[in-house]
């Protein structure tokens, strides 16, 4: 029986291949919008896990969310340097990390923040260490910087027509290791150069400032890493000056006239200051652990008042899934129409075909053939083909949810877990029954004729 | 061994005034060769379908042996069919893509029959009906030797009857000779009855008995004249 | 077949069924489980806080069932949720000074999952636990929970 089926199907592999990717494509569909819309689900969701608690000054929480935890670069209102200082004086809070967005090198966003932030995050570096000194930065393990690398920070994105911070370099010292979010794509700074390359936080004098990038270049690189401490930040900002000549990226040193004027420098060598006090300067964002449950909850609703807004990220994305699943019911509606056609066409293929076979099914009769052997033919033939379909379609769709997650972790860091679950499984079964039974609808047409009737035809 | 006795048949069609078919008495012995003649549209064919249980009559029994066929259930008929007759027609009804000794064995693989000595047998039918090549495919096989397929397929279970329809009305001359000689040699060897439906005179002359039917009745029926006389 | 494919696909429908079998489920057990009301939680008020109630204390360990309103989770992808007595809009942790609320109980699931929006009354029914624990995956503490438990809309 199954060389008679075989042999079936290869005298008839033309139609038997469209079948199958007919089937296939209609059920990929299916599978890609399943299986992406839970990727991007868990994905996000795995992303924002390590932080439980946003504060950020009165706005809107989507933005507050995408900002600080997905790193989308986005002005933000900033809320009063005092909130930082209470939060870290709160025995209810584990830790709170302040951090500070708008430059990037490369591509990457620099992201200012603190050493609690970063240790209590991630377990360990994959090279290097912890910044230490104000000109020091960490890097995520996705930033293609080697450690020691210079990053020379841009205000805005390249994009955006951002320009060059005069005079501002920061030294990777360490490589974080990959945690699947958009962290990974992130230059961490230690938030004090952040303030300062804005002028925010110490007094700064920006006259001065200016006065000393017209000095002369005597200071060379070698002797700038050997100084001391104590440096004050006018000094190291025209060491770092001068470096960028030396490198013949004169254009912001060389006319440090068209610098952003409010701008300031860092103090490379400067040691991190932790120790937030009411005078801080104002921020975007605050990343908050509280230490219970019930903390978690009083906070958000402590900071939830007039001028300051607190979240969870969790929350927010619980809110973006209902819409996410909206969009899932949209596509899923396409697909369902399409496979909807696709088993129409299949049953009109099939009646078509039965006709067609009728003598085959005659003959076989005639000669003797047991009613339930010419039944297993018929039907096994047609759920052969589209059960391969259904196997195909769901291993195309795991293929093509799979680059489209990849081409996504890519852009935005974010590892979008696609795989299969138990839910899969069970509309796998179920595709499965419905086409066993859709499969046996010719088959019982088959022997809905005398032998005789159907030799005649 | 089977023998047949046909009362009181008729096949009637709705919409037809007159019934296809009516046969009031007929008896066949085990063993005999006989031709069933008649023109185009003379019940020939319904003839055949009802005693092989293709088809039901409308009314009347057909008795093969005793065992009344009409009797029985769609799938009983087709189970007695594959036990005990032997179908050769006028276009094959062979499986392209299939070997010729698996058309042969198809029937009985199906029927879940097929034991290694009917393989065995399958492979001794063709090189008896003269093919060589029992793995050649069926689609490049001359109608000759599709036929001479066909008769090894009708014969593999050695039935009680071998029913031919037209056997060789689709076969040029020397391939008809060949065929017509397999069909009663086969059923010789196998005591077989054998019916066959024809128009070709140089066949029904090697039979022994003639049945001609005209407008669905018995007109004439015969022994050959050297064997009655 | 595309009927059942669409089916399949329903978000709405899967979840619908995914939120009533936990149900059925717990309607099966309903004989094993003790109905808990968030007012019989905690006995007293001692100079040590809240202590639990008699009720809880000999609830520990079983089934019991306690209706409420899903907090906004705390975590997108969780194991656990809060469930408090009142709607988050009306405050639930505005109304104590206590370290732990009197209205709120964390609720622990046997699987990680997403979460829809919590606006509904749920049931939920699970295995009650009291006394400080700290969760080792995320680090938070707690005073009283749920285990293993189902939950459904009501």
């Amino acid at each position: 029986m199954i060389r008679f089926i075989a042999a079936d199907l290869r005298r008839l592999w033309l139609g038997a291949v469209v079948v199958v990717l007919l089937v296939a494509l209609a059920t990929a569909l299916g599978v890609t919008v399943t299986l992406q819309e839970r990727a991007l689900r868990l994905g996000s969701a795995r992303a924002a896990d390590k932080f439980d608690l946003v504060i950020g000054a009165a706005g809107s929480e989507t933005q507050l969310v995408l900002s600080s935890i997905f790193l989308q670069p986005a002005p933000l209102p900033l809320m009063p340097g005092e909130v930082l200082a209470k939060l870290s004086k709160d025995p209810r809070v584990a830790w709170a990390a302040p951090v500070g967005f708008g430059d990037s090198f490369a591509g990457y966003p620099l992201v200012g923040t603190t050493r609690a932030l970063i240790g209590s995050t991630v377990s360990g570096f994959a090279e290097g260490r912890m910044f230490e000194k104000e000109g020091e930065a960490v890097v995520g393990a996705a930033v293609k910087l080697p450690v020691g690398a210079e990053v020379k920070p841009m205000h805005g994105t390249a994009q955006m027509g951002g320009e060059t911070h005069a005079g501002v370099v920061y030294h990777v010292t360490g490589k974080l290791p990959p945690t699947g979010t958009p962290w990974d794509r992130a230059i961490l700074v230690p938030i004090q150069a952040v303030w300062h390359v804005h002028g925010l936080g110490h007094d700064h004098g920006h006259e001065e400032e200016e006065e000393h990038h017209q000095g002369e270049a005597q200071v060379t690189q070698a002797a700038a890493a050997t100084d001391e401490h104590g440096h004050t930040p006018l000094e190291a900002a025209r060491e770092h000056a001068e470096d960028h000549q030396h490198e013949g990226e004169a254009a912001a040193a060389g006319r440090p006239d068209e610098d952003h004027d409010h701008h300031g420098g860092i103090d490379a060598d400067a040691v991190i200051d932790e120790n937030f006090a009411a005078d801080a300067p104002g921020l975007p964002a605050v990343l908050v652990k509280p230490k219970t449950i019930a903390d978690a909850y009083k906070l958000r609703q402590e900071y939830r008042n007039g001028n300051t807004l607190a979240v969870f990220p969790g929350e927010v994305l619980t809110g973006l899934y209902a819409t996410l699943g909206d969009a899932k019911m949209v596509l899923s509606a396409v697909a369902a129409g399409s496979q909807g056609l696709v088993a129409a066409a299949l049953v009109l293929v099939t009646v078509t075909h039965i006709g067609q076979r009728r003598r085959q099914i005659g003959a076989l009769r005639a000669f003797g053939a047991p009613r339930l052997s010419v039944f297993a033919i018929v039907w096994l033939e047609l759920f052969l083909l589209v059960a391969l379909g259904i196997g195909l379609g769901f291993l195309t769709g795991l293929a093509a949810a799979r680059l489209i997650a990849n081409a996504f972790t890519v852009k935005s860091g974010i590892v979008l877990p696609v795989g299969f679950t138990g839910e899969d499984l069970r509309l796998a079964l179920i595709l499965l029954a419905a086409s066993a039974v859709l499969s046996a609808v010719p088959a019982i047409l088959a022997y809905r004729q005398s032998p005789a009737a159907a030799l005649r035809a | 061994m089977l023998e047949l006795a046909v009362d009181g048949l008729a096949v009637a069609f709705p919409g037809l005034d007159a019934p296809v078919l009516v046969v009031e008495h007929l008896a066949l012995r085990p063993s005999e060769h006989v031709a069933v003649t008649g023109g185009s549209g003379s019940g020939k064919s319904t003839f055949i379908n009802v005693i092989t249980g293709l088809e039901r009559p409308t009314s009347g029994k057909v008795l093969w042996s005793g065992k009344d066929i009409t009797r029985l259930s769609e799938t009983a008929r087709d189970r007695w069919r594959a036990e005990h007759v032997g179908l050769v027609m006028q276009d094959f009804h062979l499986f392209p893509g299939l070997s010729a000794v698996e058309n042969v064995l198809l029937p009985a693989r199906l029927a879940r029959v097929a034991d290694k000595a009917l393989i065995a047998r399958a492979h001794d039918l063709l090189n008896g009906v003269g093919l060589s090549r029992p793995d050649q495919k069926i689609e490049t096989m001359s109608r000759g030797e599709m036929q001479r397929v066909a008769i090894a397929r009708a014969v593999l279970r050695k039935p009680g009857v071998i029913v031919a329809d037209e056997p060789t009305a689709s076969l040029d001359v020397e391939a008809g000779e060949t065929v017509g000689r397999l069909l009663l040699d086969m059923a010789t060897e196998t005591k077989s009855m054998l019916i066959v439906v024809s128009h070709d005179q140089r066949l029904i002359d090697r039979l022994d008995r003639r049945i001609t039917l005209r407008a669905g009745r018995i007109v004439a029926d015969s022994f050959r004249e050297e064997v009655a006389a | 077949m595309e009927k059942l494919f669409s089916l399949g696909f329903n978000r709405r429908s899967v979840l619908g069924l995914a939120a009533a079998a936990p149900l059925l489920a717990a309607t099966r057990s309903a004989v094993a489980a003790d109905s808990l009301g968030f007012g019989e939680l905690y006995g007293k008020y001692s100079v040590l806080g809240l202590e639990f109630s008699e009720k809880v204390k000999k609830l520990a360990g079983r089934q019991v069932a306690i209706r409420g309103f899903m907090a906004p989770p705390l975590k997108a992808e969780a194991a656990f949720f809060v469930l408090t007595e009142v709607p988050m809009a009306l405050c639930p942790f505005c109304s104590s000074d206590a370290d732990w609320p009197d209205n709120i109980i964390v609720v622990y699931l046997d699987e990680k999952q997403t979460f829809t929006q919590p606006s509904q009354t749920i049931e939920v029914r699970g295995k009650l636990e009291f006394g400080s624990w700290t969760d080792p995956e995320t680090g938070f503490v707690s005073l009283l929970r749920l285990r293993q438990a189902e939950y459904g809309t009501v």
